[in-house]
């Protein structure tokens, strides 16, 4: 940059001196012919000072940016003559090009089922304001539409609140094919590596399927509108048909995980509520299910999210269009409008915490405290996963006034009359009650209460019967619980909970900006990925009761070494770890016929063991 | 701020020190006369480029969406409401889930494996697309440069011997809707027929775009890429989830064809079929509505395969203009099309069929008596029967269609008595004259030597049952795998077991409709654009590399009524298919029931008049008739829709003709 200042100075500087010198010789002619007219030709000099005095702004505007651009150009000429592969930047070989060495060939058709977010949203029928969009992405590629007409996009992402269908006169679909969940926008890989590696093993568009589904709406929903498992259903039948009759491997990821927890018991169960492929289909159709990083437990997260849209994973909206929180663009009132949309996504509610008290455990005792052995004396609380004001998470139980984290779910609908807002309600009610219809969070006593055939009990595997066969995720540090403080509600705008986030722990780094931290993947904690896999499933439990054996592989995190590395090889962060290279080799010789016990079986780093141990689930 | 002040500086100095003197030093400075230097002025330039060029796009982006239409209603009146706005005020709803069958070239293919020189192209389209790839600048590799064309010809080619893919590259047809909707920026293809669908309530749970590799044979799809079972499997689901509507097919181009072989496939056993039983088509397809169906194959195949020349050896002609650039290959473009294009088995099945009984001998063919004037005078009229047929063939000058090929003008209008021909097929192939500069340019030819070429010059004249015969001789492994996946005979007895195996399946005249009477089928084309018929082809001398043989382009005919043209004899039709190979099977060979078509399944005609877009704004015609423009004809998307949202054949009115099909298909004498 100071080269390019000093060049510009130079050239400003330059012409200006010629142009003088260029005066004094015509001057000198002057003088020469005319010696009187001396006092004449002042008045003449001084009007031809005027040209050069026209590099005006704009003039070297202009010029400062026709120089950007062909340096820019140049650069890029210069970047493109490159050779491909320079050796200083020899990127490390790709996983499927070694295993391809090895002799690994395609032999397990693979379908990849993602999760919340990443999958690609398209318009197929809206209103006046989207005119032109036509089949266009709403939802995913480079979010353009955001800026251009911000509140025709949030109108069409929304669902009806009363159904948590399709509002009249939208349609919103999801994205189907590799394309849906590939690179969530430009540059931002989801699935694209992993569909990379697996090609150079011998895998294309035959032996590849990307469940793409409407993630905003819940699991049981997705078949009632776009018939998104009756399809899948098919879909791996055709797969294991022309595939030479080899078994499916399933990769699963964040929320997909438990899409296809229900996507298993619906295809077992019979018609309607059901897919009618008879009790023996998964075993038929299915060789393993390699979750990544999932959320068979439900997430803290989501909490936060349900309660105020302040948690802080509307990171992944303020990540993606970092303008879209700020009040002007919606006229005000930004974060209820998101916080309005996202609540009509009945998914969401499928990732909250299930299990209670006895998995996340209760007000004074969770499975996490044992293994922070050195902050037993900080006795952090993270059973409570909604205190309200620093004080109370920290205070022993006796000391606050008794309130679970689920009263406090219930009680905060009543701060709620918010009836002189406006449009801008957001009733909690309303939501919980959809919920209620589709998602399930306890724990089953008896299995065999014929309540469990219920369709929203599919997707908690503490309420079903069926286990999993590995499990695949990682470890950073994650939110699990939040410290909130009551707003004072008396301007319509505010949400009347916000995360206090001048909550800050003092001495451990556990407490931050108002949000707890345990060990995760960014988005899910350890406990929620791994339970089921250490223990839950873990034998011939009544959850499992045909013993599949389940597995857990750990994968560390590493931040990338260098930019050259972009999302780094050994990632572990929950979307990120679609890119780690050991997770890629699994998947790549599970996917070639590999099975756990090949792979090494567990692969453990963290304590989930030990936190397994602690939780008291009758098996 | 800092800048300008200092720039003021030296200026001041000058003005305040006018003595004379003082400046004689001066003037030993360097003498440097412009102002602005060179750069600067380029730099400038650039910026004030640039800066006017995001303002325009600023603005463009800023302008409502809806103003490009103004502009367009302001200047041309109001345009009509398309089909799909139009239907859903009638009250149509989506009802028949609706499979896309998509043709030849139109369809996108992908990359997934290839050489060193495709590195970074991995899943992105080879074919379709922008054609990005074609022209993009060469790469170092290895220290090697080579170049990038060369590289897409190489990985765009299929093996020679098994019709599959060589080694090390895998190409692959893009799935889904966006695999067809459009070829190129701009040039829809299904799109608009997919956006008006959409308005009536369609979405992509009961559409189904049914893409295949459309450079393998039929079979070999199923192979490879078990694209019949996927499509089988496809369909049986849209029904299922449709409740239990059965499907309306829309192959247009080559898919029809692929249509029928796939029509035949499903209800044969396994392993050779698909095993649905002999009652699936009747279970799951409501109609079939073939857009521009070659159900008889295209003279301009041969033409293609015989010289690489079809005036159109694909659209990648129109469409990339650069391409055929010889620089761009080092010379010898059209060698490299054509090696490529011989290596694609599917160009194939669009080889004329049923032999001269169809296609007319060197005397006779059903469309003579075609003059070109004439039907713009009939447009009007719905029906196609002339009063006054009998003049205006006495008047014509007799064209003979039945010769495809013939070497000289003037063999192509004696009459047949006069014509000496020696037979080539006993010819010996010479000596290889290709001599060694043009090895890696292989074609064929080369083989032949000069006396072959000149024994195939010297039939003067071919039928089309006589093209089979030269292109055997001239193209003898492109043959010898083409004869092993597809048949263009005319069967005489449909009940010879040889008939199931299948070669036969994709040839109407070689198979039985399936047995399903409910079915119907649609035969709809564009008409009123001169198509090509027959060729006059002139033979160069050998020396170098050429093809030699070339089509004749000075043969022109005197007068307007002619139909020869820059050597090129041509018939009404849709720009690349004639009206008989389009019309043919549903006015006669399907119509009601015959030996081709035993439960009399319901055929219907419904041609599109073409008419030429009135202005540029409007875009590709919403009445053209042109072989692919047809997808954007309003006539032809609302009877698409009638049918999908559950009318049928009666209820769009039945036949709608303004050809002669039905007189030129009354002259064909075929044991019905």
């Amino acid at each position: 940059m100071s080269s390019v200042l000093r060049f510009r100075k130079l050239c400003f500087l330059e012409p200006t001196k010629y142009s003088a010198y260029d005066e004094k010789t015509k001057d000198q002619k002057n003088y020469e012919n005319v010696n009187t007219a001396l006092l004449e030709n002042k008045p003449k000099q001084k009007h031809q000072k005027k040209p050069p005095k026209e590099w005006r702004c704009i003039d070297s505007c202009c010029w400062m940016v026709g120089y950007l651009c062909t340096t820019w150009w140049l650069l890029l000429f210069l970047y493109h003559c490159l050779p491909a592969n320079l050796p200083g930047l020899q990127v490390p070989e790709p996983p499927g090009t070694r295993l391809s060495r090895q002799g690994l060939t395609a032999l397990h058709p693979v379908v990849m089922v993602p999760g919340i977010v990443t999958g690609g949203l398209e318009l197929w029928e809206g209103r006046a304001c989207s005119e032109g969009l036509f089949r266009q992405r709403l939802w995913g590629g480079s979010f353009t539409e955001i800026f251009k007409r911000p509140m025709c996009w949030l109108e069409h992402l929304s669902l009806d609140n009363e159904t948590g269908l399709d509002p009249p006169g939208i349609r919103v679909r999801a994205v189907p094919g590799l394309v849906a969940a590939d690179y969530f926008a430009p540059g931002y890989f989801v699935w694209a590596i992993l569909i990379e590696n697996l090609a150079r093993i011998g895998y294309e568009g035959k032996n590849m399927y990307m469940a793409a589904y409407d993630w905003r709406l819940s699991f049981q929903n997705t078949e009632v509108r776009d018939q998104a498992l009756s399809r899948l259903k098919s879909k791996i039948e055709l797969m294991y048909v022309t595939n030479g009759y080899t078994k499916v491997v399933v990769v699963p990821h964040s929320m997909g995980v438990i899409y296809f927890l229900h996507f298993m018991k619906w295809v077992e169960a019979p018609p309607p509520m059901g897919g009618g492929g008879g009790p023996g289909w998964c075993a038929k159709h299915i060789k393993s299910i390699m979750n990544i990083g999932p959320a068979f437990l439900g997430v803290p997260k989501a909490v936060g999210n349900v309660l105020s849209a302040e948690c802080k994973d509307v990171a992944f909206i303020r990540a993606m269009a970092p303008g879209l929180l700020d009040s002007e663009i919606f006229g005000l009132q930004a974060l209820e409008h998101v916080m309005r949309v996202s609540r009509t996504w009945d998914s969401i509610i499928s990732l909250l915490p299930k299990g209670g008290d006895t998995i996340w455990g209760d007000l004074d005792w969770s499975p996490k405290k044992i293994i922070r052995g050195f902050q037993v004396q900080e006795s952090t609380k993270y059973g409570r996963i909604v205190s309200f004001g620093k004080a109370a998470s920290e205070l022993h139980s006796s000391e606050i006034s008794g309130l679970g984290s689920q009263v406090y779910l219930h009680n905060a609908t009543s701060p709620q009359s918010l009836a002189s807002c406006g449009k801008v309600w957001t009733e909690y009610d309303e939501m919980m009650r959809r919920a209620e219809a589709h998602f399930s969070h306890g724990i089953a006593d008896n299995l065999d209460d014929p309540i469990y055939n219920h369709y929203k009990y599919w997707s908690n595997p503490l309420e079903t019967k069926h286990g999993d066969l590995q499990s695949i995720w990682s470890r950073i540090p994650t939110e699990r619980s939040y410290v909130y403080k009551v707003s004072s509600s008396g301007r319509c705008k505010n949400i009347p909970l916000q995360i206090d986030s001048s909550a800050d722990g003092s001495r451990n780094g556990c407490l931050k900006g108002g949000v707890y931290f345990v060990d995760g993947d960014e988005s899910v904690p350890v406990l929620s990925a791994g339970f089921m896999c250490a223990k839950g499933w873990r034998g011939k439990t009544r959850f499992n009761p045909s013993g599949i054996a389940t597995y857990v592989r750990e994968y560390k995190h590493k931040a990338p070494a260098n930019l050259l590395e972009g999302r780094g090889l050994q990632s572990g962060a929950h979307v990120d770890i679609m890119g780690n290279i050991a997770l890629i080799e699994d998947v790549l010789r599970v996917a070639a016929g590999a099975s756990g016990v090949e792979l090494g079986g567990d692969r453990i780093y963290s304590d989930i063991m030990k936190m397994s141990e602690k939780i008291n689930v009758r098996l | 701020m800092s800048l300008l002040r200092r720039r003021k500086v030296p200026e001041k100095e000058t003005t305040t020190v006018p003595d004379p003197e003082e400046k004689k030093p001066e003037t030993c400075k360097p003498v440097k006369q412009s102002k602005w230097s060179c750069v600067d002025n380029c730099c400038w330039l650039i910026g004030c480029i640039c800066v006017v060029w995001w303002g325009l796009l600023f603005s463009y982006n800023m302008m409502p969406s809806s103003f490009p239409q103004y502009v367009t209603e302001a200047i041309t009146g109001p345009m009509p409401d398309p089909p799909g706005v139009k239907l859903k005020k009638e009250g149509l709803q989506a009802k028949h889930p609706v499979v896309f069958v998509p043709g030849i070239v139109t369809g996108g293919l992908e990359l997934w494996e290839g050489h060193n020189c495709a590195d970074g192209l991995f899943r992105k389209r080879l074919w379709g697309g922008t054609f990005g790839e074609v022209y993009k600048r060469t790469k170092a590799i290895n220290g090697m440069r080579s170049s990038r064309p060369l590289c897409w010809v190489e990985h765009m080619s299929l093996d020679n011997e098994t019709g599959l893919d060589p080694p090390g590259v895998r190409v692959r047809p893009v799935t889904g809707l966006v695999a067809a909707d459009y070829f190129a920026p701009g040039y829809f293809v299904w799109a608009v027929l997919i956006a008006n669908l959409a308005r009536i309530g369609y979405e992509e749970k009961n559409m189904y775009m049914a893409a295949y590799d459309w450079r393998l044979s039929f079979q070999n799809t199923e192979v490879r890429d078990q694209t019949l079972s996927r499509i089988k499997s496809n369909i049986e689901l849209l029904v299922a989830t449709n409740g239990g509507n059965k499907a309306v097919i829309i192959p247009h181009s080559m898919g029809v064809l692929y249509f029928l072989h796939f029509m035949k496939w499903v209800e044969a056993p396994a392993p050779m079929g698909g095993g649905g039983g002999p009652d699936w088509c009747a279970k799951h397809i409501k109609a079939v509505m073939n857009i521009g169906g070659p159900f008889l194959g295209v003279p301009k195949a041969v033409s293609g395969l015989f010289s690489a020349e079809a005036k159109d050896i694909a659209v990648a002609r129109a469409m990339a203009p650069g391409v055929l650039d010889k620089d761009l290959f080092r010379i010898q473009t059209l060698q490299h099309i054509m090696k490529m294009t011989r290596t694609w088995d599917s160009t194939m099945s669009m080889i004329p069929k049923g032999g001269d009984t169809i296609w007319g001998d060197l005397d006779w063919a059903p469309e003579e008596g075609y003059v070109p004037s004439k039907r713009k005078k009939s447009n009007n009229t719905e029906n196609s029967v002339h009063t006054e047929d009998g003049n205006v063939e006495s008047e014509a000058k007799h064209v003979h269609y039945g010769r495809i090929i013939s070497f000289g003008k003037d063999i192509a209008e004696t009459d047949s008595s006069k014509i000496q021909r020696i037979d080539f097929r006993d010819a010996v192939k010479g000596n290889n004259v290709a001599n060694n500069t043009c090895r890696d340019v292989w074609t064929e030819y080369h083989d032949m030597g000069i006396s072959g070429i000149t024994a195939v010059a010297e039939y003067k004249a071919y039928t089309a049952g006589d093209i089979l015969d030269l292109l055997h001789y001239v193209a003898p492994k492109l043959m010898q795998r083409g004869s092993a996946h597809f048949s263009y005979g005319l069967a005489d007895d449909l009940d010879d077991p040889k008939y199931a195996h299948y070669k036969y399946w994709s040839n109407p005249l070689e198979t039985r409709l399936p047995n399903a009477p409910d079915m119907e089928i649609f035969s709809m084309y564009g008409i009123g654009i001169p198509t090509e018929r027959a060729y006059v082809y002139k033979q160069i001398p050998a020396a170098d590399c050429y093809i030699p043989f070339q089509i004749d382009t000075s043969a022109a005919a005197e007068g307007e009524d002619m139909c020869l043209k820059d050597g090129v004899f041509t018939v009404d039709g849709d720009e690349t298919v004639p009206v008989l190979s389009a019309g043919f099977m549903s006015a006669k060979g399907w119509r009601g029931k015959t030996r081709f078509n035993p439960s009399g399944i319901k055929t219907y005609i419904r041609e599109c008049d073409h008419a030429p877009p009135a202005n540029l704004l409007e875009g590709c015609g919403t009445q053209s008739g042109a072989h692919v423009d047809i997808m954007g004809n309003f006539a032809l998307i609302e009877d698409v829709m009638r049918v999908a949202a559950g009318a049928t054949g009666e209820d769009l009115g039945g036949d709608r003709v303004y050809s002669d099909i039905f007189k030129w298909s009354e002259k064909i004498k075929l044991r019905l």
